[in-house]
C-alpha cells in the first residue's frame, strides 16, 4: 500500500527550509484530525510555533506549550484537537526535506537525546525523542509501496521502531504519563505489525491518562481498515464504540468524524459501498457536531461531500446552499474538484436520471 | 562628503520592521540608534578636516575622493570595533546569559551588511525585563566610546571560530565518541543535510554557528570572556563584508596559480591598506594543504591610535589561498610542524587618479 504524503507550508520567514512528507501513522493522525480551513487558522497559532521553536532548538517553549495542551480539552472552534496541531508542528520540523537525510536525522537524535538527559522529568523530551527513532525508521521505509522498499532497508526500518518502542518502555514512567507517548506507540505498534488488541491497550491507557486526546480514537482507525489489519465489520465495531465512548462531548459526532477519516485512509467515494457506514447515523453525527461547533465551515463542506456519497440530495442540496460560495475543495475526496463539480451538477438536477453521481465500485465481499 | 558617510552609518542603526521586537525595547533602542546617528554625523566635517589637513602634506586636495575614503574607513572601523568592545561586567554577565539560553538571537532581518545594532537590541530583548535598562545604558556607554581611543581588544582567535566549529562538527555526529553539544535542527539542515560551507550560509545560520560554537566552548569550560570574545569576531561584520563584493568579484581570488603573486584585493586598494599577513600551512589527513591566518599588522589610511580591525581580514581570502596554492613550496606533511608565510602587502602606486564618479 501508499500512504499518501501531506504537503505543508514551508515555515513562514524561513525561506530556506524545505519540508519532506509526514511517516505514515502521523500523516494518518493529522489527517484524521484536522480539518483543513480550522487547521490554517490553528497552525498560524500552533503548528506553526511548535514547528520554528524545533526548527530553532527551543524545547523550553515546546515543553511549557504540551505541559499546558496535555491536559484537558483545548480544542478548535471546529472541535479540531489542539494538541495534534502542536504535534504536526513537532512532526513537520523532524520531517524536513535535506538533501543528506541520514546525518540530519542522526544530529536530531542526539539533540533530542540531550534534551531527555537533561530534563529527565520531561515526558516531552522523551517523546521527542522516539519520534526521531520513528522517523528515522520512515527514512528507510520510504513513502512507497511495500514492494518499492529495498529488502534490507526493512530490517532498519524495524530496528529503529523497534528501538523507539524500547526507548518508550524503558522511559514509561515520564513518557507514558503523556498520551503523545500511547499516539506515538501505536504508530510504531502499526509499523511492527503488532496485535490489534495490543494496540487496543495502548489506545485505552492512553485515554486514561488524556481522555480529551481524541486523537488516540482516530489513530486506531488505521489499523482496522481492511487494507493493513482489519476489515469493514471490525472497523464498524469500533466506531461505534469509540461513538458511544465520546456521546457526552460530541453526540454522535465521532461516528461521523471517524467514518469521513475511513474515508480519506481509504474508502474514498466508495464509502457507502465497501464499508458499514450508516448514512442515517452519520448525519445525525454531522449535525450534533453542528450544533456543538457551529463554527465549522469545512466540517459544513465535508458535510456536503458524504451526502452526496450517500445520494442524499435534499441533504446536499440543503447544505450547498449553506456553503454557498464557501466551497472548500479540500474537504470533497480525491479528485476534489471534478468530485465537487460532479456534486454540484447533481444538485442542480431533478430525478435520478443520467445526471446522477456514478456509483463507486463496490469491494469484494471478503472485504466487508 | 557628509551625506555619502551618513549613508553609510545610518543603515546601521535602522531596526527593521520585520524584526520582532518588543515595542518599549524597539522605542528605546530607536531613540538610542537616532541620538547616536546625530552625533556622529556632527562629527563628520570635523574628521573630513583633520583627515584633509593631514593629507595636505602630500597635496591631495580637501575635495579629493581619498579624504573621503579616509574618513569612511574610519567610520567602518568604530563600526568593527563597537562591535568588539566589552562592556561593564553586569552587561557581559548578561549578554553571556543571554547567549547561553535564547534561541531567537539570530532572527536578524533586514540589510545583513547592516545588522550590528540590531544583533544588540535581540540580545537585550532575550534579557529579563529587570535588565534591560541596565543593558541600553550599556549601550548608550559603548557607543559614546566612538571615536575615542580604545582600551586594548583581545586579539583574533586562532582558529577563527568558524573554522574550529566546523572542524568540530567534520569529526561525526555527537555521541559518546564525539562527545558536544547537538545542532539546532535548522542548524543541523544546514551543516549536515545540506552541508553549506561557511562561506555560502545565510548571515542567520552563521550567526546560529557562532551562537552554537559560544556554547560549545562554554560548555568545555572556556573562560566566559575568551568565549565571547570568539563570539564577537565571529559576528563582526569587516569592511569586507559590507564592501567587499562592490571592489572584488566573488571568486576572483580564489585560485592562484602556483608560483603567482597573490591579487591585491580591490577593496585594499581603494581604501590604501597596506601591511603583513602571515599564514600557516600544513596538509590535513587527506593530503590537502589547509592555511590558518596567524598574523595580520595592517595599518589603513584615515585609522588611528586604535587597531584597524575591520580591515585587519582584508587580506585572509587572498593570502590564503596563495598559502595553499603553493603547496610545494611551502607545505609539510600533517604529522610536521606546520610551515608559516608572510607576505608584505604594499602599494606600488599608492593612490592613483580618481576616476570620475568614484566620489560617493
Amino acid at each position: 500500500m501508499k500512504p499518501t504524503t501531506p504537503s505543508f507550508d514551508a515555515m513562514a520567514g524561513r525561506p530556506r527550509r524545505h519540508l519532506f512528507a509526514l511517516t505514515l501513522g502521523a500523516l494518518a493522525c493529522v489527517m484524521l484530525a484536522l480539518p483543513a480551513a480550522a487547521a490554517d487558522k490553528a497552525r498560524a497559532a500552533l503548528t506553526v510555533e511548535a514547528e520554528q521553536a524545533l526548527w530553532r532548538g527551543d524545547f523550553d517553549y515546546l515543553d511549557r506549550e504540551n505541559e499546558i495542551l496535555k491536559h484537558g480539552k483545548h480544542l478548535a472552534p471546529d472541535a479540531a484537537s489542539e494538541l495534534e496541531f502542536f504535534r504536526a508542528g513537532l512532526d513537520s520540523t523532524i520531517a524536513t526535506g535535506v538533501e543528506r537525510r541520514e546525518p540530519y536525522l542522526r544530529e536530531l537524535e542526539a539533540l533530542t537525546l540531550q534534551w531527555a538527559t537533561e530534563h529527565p522529568t520531561s515526558s516531552l523530551a522523551h517523546v521527542l525523542y522516539a519520534k526521531v527513532l520513528v522517523a528515522h525508521a520512515w527514512s528507510y521505509r520510504g513513502g512507497g509501496y511495500a514492494s518499492d522498499v529495498p529488502p534490507e532497508a526493512w530490517k532498519d526500518f524495524r530496528n529503529y521502531l523497534e528501538r523507539a518502542a524500547k526507548y518508550l518502555e524503558g522511559h514509561a514512567d515520564v513518557a507514558l504519563t503523556d498520551s503523545s507517548a500511547h499516539v506515538l506507540l501505536m504508530q510504531i505498534g502499526n509499523g511492527l505489525d503488532w496485535d490489534v488488541r495490543q494496540l487496543d491497550a495502548i489506545q485505552r491507557d492512553g485515554l486514561k491518562r488524556n481522555p480529551d486526546d481524541v486523537t488516540l480514537y482516530f489513530a486506531m482507525v488505521t489499523p482496522l481498515l481492511p487494507k493493513w489489519h482489519g476489515n469493514a465489520r471490525i472497523l464498524d465495531a469500533y466506531i461505534r464504540r469509540a461513538t458511544e465512548e465520546t456521546r457526552a462531548d460530541y453526540g454522535m459526532g465521532m461516528y461521523a468524524r471517524l467514518y469521513a477519516g475511513a474515508a480519506d485512509l481509504e474508502f474514498g467515494h466508495a464509502l457507502f459501498e465497501n464499508s458499514l457506514a450508516d448514512w442515517p447515523t452519520m448525519k445525525k453525527g454531522y449535525e450534533d457536531m453542528m450544533a456543538r461547533f457551529p463554527d465549522s465551515p469545512d466540517r459544513l463542506n465535508g458535510y456536503a461531500h458524504m451526502a452526496c456519497l450517500a445520494k442524499d440530495r435534499p441533504t446536499l442540496v440543503k447544505l450547498l446552499g449553506q456553503i454557498g460560495d464557501k466551497i472548500n475543495a479540500a474537504q470533497w475526496g480525491p479528485n476534489s474538484e471534478r468530485s465537487v463539480e460532479g456534486c454540484q451538477r447533481w444538485a442542480k438536477a431533478t430525478g435520478d436520471g443520467p445526471d446522477a453521481p456514478p456509483r463507486s465500485p463496490r469491494a469484494t465481499p471478503s472485504g466487508i | 562628503m557628509t551625506g555619502g558617510l551618513h549613508s553609510y552609518l545610518a543603515p546601521a542603526f535602522v531596526l527593521d520592521k520585520a524584526l520582532v521586537l518588543d515595542p518599549t525595547l524597539r522605542a528605546a533602542a530607536d531613540k538610542i540608534g537616532a541620538e547616536h546617528v546625530a552625533r556622529i554625523d556632527k562629527l563628520f566635517p570635523v574628521w573630513l578636516s583633520e583627515e584633509a589637513s593631514r593629507q595636505a602634506v602630500n597635496k591631495i586636495p580637501p575635495t579629493s575622493p581619498w579624504i573621503f575614503y579616509a574618513v569612511l574607513a574610519r567610520l567602518l572601523n568604530e563600526l568593527s570595533l563597537w562591535q568588539l568592545e566589552p562592556g561593564d561586567a553586569t552587561y557581559e554577565n548578561a549578554t553571556l546569559a543571554a547567549l547561553r539560553t535564547s534561541t531567537r538571537l539570530c532572527e536578524i532581518s533586514g540589510d545583513f551588511r547592516y545588522t550590528d545594532f540590531a544583533s544588540r537590541i535581540l540580545r537585550i530583548q532575550a534579557m529579563p525585563v529587570a535588565q534591560r535598562d541596565a543593558a541600553l545604558d550599556g549601550e548608550r556607554r559603548l557607543l559614546a566610546h566612538w571615536g575615542q581611543p580604545r582600551a586594548a581588544l583581545a586579539p583574533w582567535p586562532d582558529p577563527l571560530p568558524q573554522d574550529a566549529a566546523l572542524a568540530l562538527l567534520a569529526r561525526g555526529p555527537a555521541d559518546a565518541a564525539n562527545p558536544r553539544l547537538a545542532l539546532s535542527p535548522e542548524l543541523a539542515s544546514v551543516v549536515f543535510g545540506q552541508q553549506q560551507d561557511y562561506a555560502h550560509m545565510h548571515p542567520v545560520s552563521r550567526c546560529m554557528l557562532q551562537q552554537w560554537w559560544l556554547r560549545q566552548n562554554l560548555h568545555r569550560g572556556m573562560a566566559p570572556a575568551a568565549a565571547l570574545s570568539a563570539f564577537r569576531y565571529g559576528t563582526m561584520l569587516s569592511a569586507v563584508d559590507r564592501l567587499g563584493t562592490a571592489y572584488d568579484k566573488p571568486g576572483a581570488d580564489d585560485k592562484p596559480g602556483p608560483g603567482v603573486k597573490p591579487p591585491y584585493p580591490g577593496i585594499a586598494m581603494r581604501f590604501q591598506v597596506t601591511g603583513d599577513t602571515t599564514a600557516r600551512v600544513q596538509a590535513g589527513v587527506d593530503g590537502k594543504q589547509k592555511a590558518s591566518m596567524v598574523e595580520r599588522r595592517i595599518e589603513v589610511e584615515g585609522i588611528r591610535g586604535v587597531r584597524p580591525v575591520a580591515f585587519e581580514n582584508v587580506f585572509d581570502k587572498a593570502m590564503l589561498a596563495f598559502a595553499e596554492t603553493n603547496t610545494g613550496r611551502y607545505a609539510k606533511p600533517a604529522d610536521s610542524t606546520p610551515q608559516q608565510i608572510k607576505y608584505l602587502w604594499r602599494l606600488e602606486d599608492p593612490k592613483p587618479a580618481a576616476k570620475p564618479g568614484d566620489k560617493r
